[in-house]
């Protein structure tokens, strides 16, 4: 039987109940790139990654009453899951966090640091990106996922807040923190690379 | 808009989250006049800026096709569990009502004559080499003359043999009668039919069934009463 490319994910649930597998391949595909995003940005580890994302449709497959469209969308069910597995796989193994901290050793302020609200060049976005990079995995991990969620997976603050189990004001102020030690780190970089402040 | 007002604003219009558009107006005026929030503000679109970035470099990223692979196999061998299981769970019930079933055929088969009905038959016996019989057709075999307080006897008192295979004769091995309903009267006069049933009729009598021959097939004798009805039944081997 086809499935119909736009069928929203509860449709596709109940094809998959029935013992359709292609209605499966379409949610899969339809899913987990952001499940695998999420798992290496909170991770830094592609094979964690990889792991985890097959372990969160793997629970899709058994436990599909687990999943309940009134609490909220599929999407955020999958972080949830998501989340919970890394969680645990990253207490087992602190190793998978391997950027340490950076913090500016001369105390300097990002407005001391950063003046400039753009990234100049190709060259420079890069290795602002590749900075980033680091610094978010260097963030404590509830601060992370406030990152990961609103900034990267541009989720809103209620859905973030369903993933996480806590109010959208914890959100909000987690988030807040993380970009203040981001733009701190980011800082501390621009200015080790150019050699002076600006 | 002071400059801790413009705390609780400044993430939220960097990021161009929507918002109250007074509040995004007092903010933007309020980092316009002020020196420390100008540079506040542009911090926050800066890591805004870095992020969309690398959420743009990051958007191909997907998990291998291996791990998709691995769970198109895991999804079919499930499904394949899930089937299995289902058609287990639905033979019992099934079974049961096949065996009722039989029961019932066997003893409207046997009503259906109108010939004289048999006079002094007391029980009968099976022979000694039952010819097969197939699942829909049970075969009335000629009554000869078994005691019939033997039968009696079988019917109300079970053997207190533990094993429920206890009686041995001519090459085969049988169970004592079991009651099918519930008849205070003793069966004065009876037929025995042979008829062959799922063995999972087995285990709807309350004896062991292998699971892995309840597909088979099992002969049993149904004692019928003279109304026609069954009054107990005992399998054979």
């Amino acid at each position: 039987m086809q499935v119909p490319t736009n069928l929203a994910d509860d449709g596709l649930l109940r094809l998959i109940a029935s013992g359709n597998e292609q209605a499966f391949t379409a949610l899969y595909r339809r899913r987990q790139g952001a499940v695998y995003r999420f798992a290496l940005h909170m991770s830094g580890s592609p094979s964690l990654a990889e792991e985890v994302t097959q372990e969160v449709f793997l629970m899709l497959l058994r436990d599909r009453s687990g999943y309940d469209p009134a609490r909220g969308p599929l999407a955020s069910y999958l972080y949830g899951v998501a989340r919970n597995l890394l969680l645990r796989r990253m207490a087992e193994d602190r190793s998978h966090i391997q950027i340490g901290e950076e913090a500016d050793e001369e105390g300097r302020t990002p407005e001391q640091l950063i003046a400039h609200s753009e990234v100049e060049s190709d060259l420079a976005r890069n290795q602002a990106v590749r900075s980033l990079r680091r610094a978010i995995l260097a963030l404590p991990a509830g601060y992370r996922e406030a990152v990961v969620l609103c900034d990267l997976h541009e989720v809103s603050y209620a859905e973030a807040a369903r993933v996480l189990g806590c109010a959208v004001g914890t959100v909000r102020s987690r988030l807040h923190r993380a970009r203040a030690l981001l733009a701190q780190r980011l800082a501390a970089k621009r200015s080790r690379s150019s050699g002076c402040l600006v | 808009m002071n400059c801790t007002e413009f705390e609780g604003v400044v993430v939220d219009i960097a990021r161009g989250e929507s918002m109250d558009a007074a509040a995004r107006r007092e903010g933007e005026a309020h980092a316009a006049g002020c020196g420390r929030c100008s540079r506040r503000l542009a911090n926050e679109r800066f890591v805004s800026g870095v992020v969309a970035a690398a959420a743009a470099e990051d958007a191909v990223l997907a998990a291998p096709p291996a791990v998709e692979t691995a769970l198109l196999a895991a999804f079919r061998e499930r499904e394949t569990a899930f089937q299995r299981g289902r058609h287990a769970r639905l033979n019992w019930p099934m079974a049961g009502a096949i065996a009722a079933m039989l029961i019932v055929a066997a003893v409207l088969a046997l009503r259906k004559p109108e010939g004289p009905r048999p006079v002094g038959v007391k029980s009968v016996e099976p022979s000694p080499t039952p010819a097969p019989v197939q699942v829909l057709a049970p075969v009335y075999r000629e009554p000869r003359k078994p005691p019939v307080r033997k039968l009696r006897a079988a019917y109300r008192k079970p053997s207190p043999e533990p094993n429920a295979e206890s009686a041995t004769r001519d090459g085969e091995v049988m169970t004592d009668f079991i009651p099918v309903v519930y008849d205070p009267e003793p069966v004065e006069h009876g037929r025995m039919v042979r008829v062959r049933l799922p063995r999972s009729a087995l285990a709807a009598f309350g004896l062991p069934l292998n699971e892995q021959h309840a597909e088979e097939a099992i002969q049993a004798d149904v004692v019928l009463g003279e109304d026609g009805l069954a009054r107990a039944v005992r399998f054979v081997k």
